[in-house]
């Protein structure tokens, strides 16, 4: 397990090793390279205007490392849109984007579609319900993208305390997912993906090649199946992971995490059945089945969780015409 | 555009000493159109914590007394354009952004660090409904980020100063009552004489205090004394005692005075009698003779009562600061005033006590401003209204060009 100890060494940094701004700034503009955060959102209006302003004061207007903010949104109910605008993000409607082809909801087809508007030759994923949002969630990960030979891609890891409500913060405990679910899939099958010390983090960077000819599922299982077909496509010396510190988030419910956990395995199994790592006879069934107990007795709550997946944006023919110097792999 | 126009608002505020109203509302939408550089530091300060204590050590678990926010402002000052920055003896951060002139006096901007309503926990700035939300904001992170923004805004929107900016936080003031010494402390370790002082406070926007109430703060502090025939049993009962003869006293309408008994603790069961009681006090007046008659009064009390009831009190002054009045006419009020109404604000003029009479009774002229509108002051949903800021940084950094350019030198 010498290379475990390698990469973790080597590919593990601390967000403050990124802090010099005007380095990165320097690195990016050397490489003329430009930067495009994206936040997918849906009813984000509480924290949207306070991420936006913080990354736009800090990266862009003081520091020019980012040059554009852009949201995603999956059709909020409320003022997400209005107010992501009004502090000067760009803002697009998901349905509204590539409209030809029919339209799915989720944060994968909000990342992947993201690809299209998007001008970046990198690209910054941070999701929109972050209360303590700082600078370092961007800068953090753009470092070792800008300073470090050979990575193409970044992903956060955390002290992830949990948002209990408006006072309290539990100040342990966060994934659950991950060490219940991922991290043993991992270990059975890509021991060096396990190094992850969050796989399935939110927050995540990388150059606009790594995204573009992946495919997305456009749901629970997004981030399992980047990491994977990362994994496979560039190897573990092209990815990073950085500790962001403390990432203050809403919590959610078991049975929330019950239909997650669904969607990420089904993804995996599929994952590997298609990379011939191994076979599965049986078929699945695509019905996450819960119970909840209500009024003295138990309610069977069934939960139907496709696996849909957006092919690599690249193969699509308006993108190739957008961003004519990419093109699908043979 | 914005930096032509304080240009002008300077150079036309030199000449004839008027304030040039169309320039400052320009540089009030100027400020607007970059809100999130002065949101982004209201938040990346409000979200630091702000337990009382200074920055004298970089080894946070060292000293019990350490203020990250301390630190964190001076780092900022740093990054935001000041010219050299570092602490005073006692901790506080201090940034100076050089003026071209740098025999002349220079101008001092100060505000305190810490936030009187200061949570457990982690504090989330929230921006909805046209405010920003968060607990101590008001008071008074929301001051210090504005006194903490001006380099970065005199640069970009303003005219070079002709003298130096001394930008000062006071850290570890708002722990107890008897803290508010540091602020003399600060005031007398200062290196160079300014020649005014503006004190910045989160709210209200509009507040105009030039002089300040003769004050007394005193802790009453009732001890049973144990085993002595008739004495009294219960100090809930002292304390009251002496809180009735308190209300007793004559307090004069003019000049305007008062007392106020701010704060009772005593007993710890509901079935005994309390050994200990303790009452905080504040008499105030804009006389000194009336403040140190209605003293005598009180004290009078407290031996009265200590006589007749055979209990141990003591009086214990934590703060005791005299009336000091820079006076309408001074040319510093004249100018903070000109600057208000030509931002349309009216201004609130009203006696403010602690940092402001220790600058007036050190001979520096000083006034205290506001820079937002806000509500629930000390409390958990403490907010200030986003479109106040900009009239408030606008008011600040009008002021401090204008006493830079000529308001400040007679």
């Amino acid at each position: 397990m010498a290379k475990t100890v390698d990469w973790l060494k080597e590919r593990t940094f601390h967000h403050s090793a990124f802090s010099d701004l005007a380095a990165l700034v320097r690195a990016k503009e050397e490489r003329g390279l430009r930067i495009s955060l994206c936040f997918p959102t849906l009813n984000e209006a509480a924290t949207i205007a306070k991420e936006i302003v913080v990354m736009r004061s800090e990266l862009q207007l003081r520091y020019p490392l980012i040059d554009e903010i852009v949201v995603i949104d999956s059709g909020s109910a409320d003022a997400t849109r209005e107010v992501a605008a009004e502090y000067g993000a760009k803002v697009y409607l998901a349905d509204e984007i590539l409209p030809e082809i029919p339209a799915y909801k989720g944060k994968g087809e909000n990342l992947w579609k993201a690809l299209y508007v998007l001008e970046g030759d990198i690209i910054l994923y941070i999701d929109a319900d972050i209360k303590n949002i700082h600078p370092r969630f961007a800068y953090g990960l753009l470092g070792p993208l800008l300073l470090t030979e050979g990575v193409r891609f970044s992903k956060a890891f955390y002290d992830r305390p949990i948002a209990l409500d408006q006072k309290n913060i539990k100040p342990t405990g966060g994934g659950r997912v991950t060490e219940l679910v991922t991290r043993p899939l991992f270990s059975l099958f890509y021991p060096e993906l396990s190094q992850f010390i969050q796989p399935l983090s939110g927050e995540y960077a990388g150059f606009r090649d790594c995204f573009d000819s992946i495919s997305f599922p456009i749901g629970y299982g997004i981030e399992t199946s980047m990491l994977l077909d990362l994994y496979e496509r560039y190897g573990m010396d092209a990815m990073a992971q950085v500790d962001l510190d403390k990432r203050v988030h809403r919590n959610q419910s078991t049975l929330a995490l019950g239909r997650m956990s669904f969607g990420i395995m089904q993804t995996f199994l599929a994952k590997l059945k298609a990379s011939g790592a191994a076979t599965l006879d049986a078929e699945l069934y695509d019905t996450m089945i819960q119970y909840e107990l209500e009024a003295g007795g138990y309610r069977r709550r069934e939960s139907r969780i496709h696996i849909v997946e957006r092919p690599p944006i690249v193969s699509v023919p308006a993108y190739l015409e957008k961003f004519p110097g990419r093109k699908p792999d043979a | 555009m914005a930096n032509d126009t304080l240009r002008r608002f300077s150079a036309l505020n030199d000449t004839d000493r008027t304030i040039d109203a169309q320039g400052l509302r320009q540089l009030e939408a100027a400020l607007k159109a970059d809100k999130e550089l002065l949101m982004g530091n209201i938040i990346l300060l409000g979200e630091v914590p702000s337990y009382a204590g200074t920055w004298m050590s970089d080894d946070e678990t060292a000293d019990p007394s350490y203020s990250v926010r301390a630190r964190f402002f001076a780092e900022r000052l740093a990054e935001l354009g000041a010219d050299e920055c570092g602490t005073d003896r006692l901790g506080n951060p201090i940034g100076l952004v050089k003026g071209s002139e740098p025999a002349r006096a220079p101008i001092l901007v100060v505000a305190e660090l810490d936030s009187l309503y200061a949570p457990n926990g982690d504090i989330h700035y929230e921006l909805r409904d046209g405010n920003i939300y968060g607990p101590g904001i008001l008071d008074n992170a929301l001051g210090a980020a504005a006194a903490l923004s001006l380099p970065d805004m005199l640069k970009r929107h303003g005219a070079p100063l002709r003298g130096d900016l001394i930008i000062a936080g006071l850290a570890n003031t708002m722990r107890d009552a008897k803290n508010i010494a540091l602020i003399e402390r600060f005031v007398d370790g200062l290196e160079r004489k300014p020649c005014a002082a503006v004190i910045v406070k989160g709210g209200e926007l509009g507040r105009l205090n030039y002089f300040s109430d003769a004050v007394i703060r005193a802790d009453l502090v009732c001890e049973r004394r144990e085993d002595e025939r008739g004495a009294a049993e219960d100090m809930v009962v002292t304390a009251t005692e002496l809180v009735d003869r308190f209300l007793g006293i004559r307090i004069p309408k003019r000049p305007k005075s008062s007392l106020t008994v701010g704060m009772i603790k005593a007993g710890r069961k509901y079935g005994d009698p309390a050994a200990h009681a303790r009452i905080g006090l504040e008499i105030r007046s804009l006389s000194n003779d009336v403040l140190a008659e209605l003293s005598r009064q009180v004290k009078d009390i407290v031996d009265l009562v200590r006589y007749e009831q055979r209990v141990d009190l003591v009086y214990d002054v934590a703060v005791e600061l005299g009336a000091q009045n820079l006076g309408w006419e001074h040319p510093l009020v004249r100018t903070a005033v000109g600057v208000m109404r030509a931002l349309e604000l009216e201004p609130d003029v009203y006696p403010s006590v602690s940092e402001l009479f220790y600058f007036l009774d050190r001979g520096i002229p000083a006034v205290t401003v506001g820079v937002a509108r806000g509500q629930d002051y000390h409390q958990e949903t403490a907010h200030a209204s986003i479109d106040s800021l900009f009239t408030g940084m606008a008011q600040l950094m009008g002021l401090v060009t204008a006493l830079d350019t000529g308001g400040c030198h007679g």
